[in-house]
């Protein structure tokens, strides 16, 4: 069973491994992925005609 | 057409830092109020003397000509009728130079003057706006730079990168203003553990859309340009062929119907992610939907856009930068063997680390379900780090888009 500890042990060191590679390729990209949204392109804010909830 | 000092002849080119049109020889500079209301002769180098071959559609060479384009358009959805590629005779040195179909402003291989197509930017196919270049090239180049730098897993010879091209590009777009509605049923969960509640809510709602740009070159990638955004399209202005001079620009070749569909699915997006944010419900999902749409006008527009091509491993990289805002788009290339190295390291050191407590933790007689826990955990961390990793390579794959590089690479080098 302490064989199974080890491997518990190691996939969670590899995952945080991964997780921390990928997060600082995010930080080196961090410009660039958004879009323009709804306030940059709204004449009129949303307006709700109706609503009702089921 | 090239624009010419009053005071030396030599070629004049906008500056955006100064938003004037400067001499590069005796440095005399000139407000574009003064451009319109100069002697036509002081400033216009007009191209009444420029030969200019075309040839139809058929491949046939036509008469030496030497009025405009004949593409006529009778409203903003007509198609052009002939595509050619234009043999144009610079007015400055007399060099032959050919243009692409959609060239509007370049630059002579030979002599380096700035040079506009005008014909391609008079009558029925003038801009009506133009956003003028707020950043120069140095300043670009140096946004793109500062990012190289800061990345750690960046190779150390982009950092230092050898820029093959710089070039600044009005871009075509069409800027749309559009009516939305839609009638939908949403639904979303509430709350947390016992708490949870699935709710299903049915409205109806209503927005006016105010330009939203849609870029109007074939060439381009849409994806790559969106990210362009957003331009501060308060800062338009009414389009001066002067405002082309010292940089590169293309005319559209989509036109404003067959980029309807582009900005219907966009108003939808744009509706959806305001719907959701409303509800404050990033994950409510849409189960019917009755939308409607108006196109209540297009507009024809250019806006600013430098394209930085370099190359690694002998792929060509293309950054965008907004040349309005600064906004740098594109992915930053990674060192592989760095980023593997890295890896290594932290997977051995907290291995260790975890392995040894989670023995001492069997040994202490913990309950199977914590190394279950910790697995799943391990588990989620794994997903999160592919998640992250294949956001870069979909960014990266557009940063090497040859579609992209092509485009801005195709053009009279100075």
């Amino acid at each position: 069973m302490n064989i199974i500890a080890l491997i518990i042990g190691v996939a969670l060191g590899c995952g945080f491994a991964l997780m921390v590679v990928g997060l600082v390729l995010k930080a080196s990209n961090k410009m660039g992925d958004s879009k323009g949204d709804f306030t940059n392109f709204a004449g009129t804010p949303l307006r709700f005609l109706s609503k009702r909830n089921l | 057409m090239i624009y010419r000092c009053p005071n030396c002849n030599g070629a004049l080119e906008y500056n955006p830092i100064t938003d004037e049109m400067e001499c590069a020889h005796c440095g005399d500079g000139y407000t574009m109020q003064e451009m319109e209301a100069g002697n036509q002769k002081q400033f216009d180098y007009a191209s009444q003397n420029a030969s200019v071959a075309y040839w139809n559609e058929y491949g046939m060479s036509a008469a030496k000509v030497e009025s405009e384009d004949h593409i006529e358009e009778n409203n903003i959805y007509a198609e052009p009728e002939i595509m050619e590629c234009k043999i144009y005779t610079c007015t400055s040195c007399g060099a032959e130079l050919s243009v692409n179909d959609t060239e509007v402003s370049t630059y002579c291989a030979y002599c380096g003057q700035p040079t506009i197509v005008y014909s391609r930017v008079s009558q029925e196919q003038m801009p009506k706006y133009i956003l003028p270049f707020r950043i120069t090239r140095e300043q670009a180049l140096d946004i793109v730079r500062e990012r190289f730098g800061k990345g750690f897993l960046v190779p150390k010879e982009i950092k230092n990168f050898d820029v093959e091209n710089v070039k600044g590009i009005y871009v075509p777009y069409f800027l749309f203003d559009a009516y939305y509605y839609d009638n939908q049923r949403i639904t979303f969960s509430e709350g947390v553990g016992d708490k949870k509640k699935t709710r299903f809510v049915d409205f109806e709602a209503e927005c006016e859309f105010k330009k939203i740009s849609c870029d109007a070159s074939k060439r381009l990638n849409d994806k790559s340009t969106q990210r362009l955004e957003p331009f501060n399209l308060d800062e338009l202005r009414e389009f001066e062929p002067a405002y082309l001079s010292g940089f590169y620009a293309d005319r559209y070749d989509l036109s404003a119907r067959q980029l309807t569909n582009a900005v219907v699915r966009r108003c939808k997006d744009l509706f959806d992610a305001e719907m959701k944010r409303q509800v404050r419900n990033e994950n409510a999902a849409v189960l019917k939907s009755k939308p409607k749409h108006t196109i209540r006008n297009s507009e024809y527009a250019l806006l600013p856009v430098w394209f930085l091509t370099f190359r690694y491993k002998n792929e060509p990289y293309t950054m965008l930068v907004n040349g309005q805002t600064g906004k740098a788009v594109g992915a930053v290339p990674c060192n592989k063997a760095k980023a593997g190295i890295l890896f290594a390291i932290i997977a051995v050191v907290t291995s260790a680390i975890l392995g040894v407590g989670g023995c001492l933790l069997y040994n202490a007689g913990v309950n199977m379900v914590v190394f279950v826990a910790l697995l799943v955990l391990g588990l989620v961390l794994l997903l999160i780090g592919i998640s992250q990793i294949s956001v870069y390579k979909k960014n990266m794959k557009l940063t090497k888009l040859n579609q992209t590089a092509r485009f801005a690479g195709e053009r009279q080098e100075v």
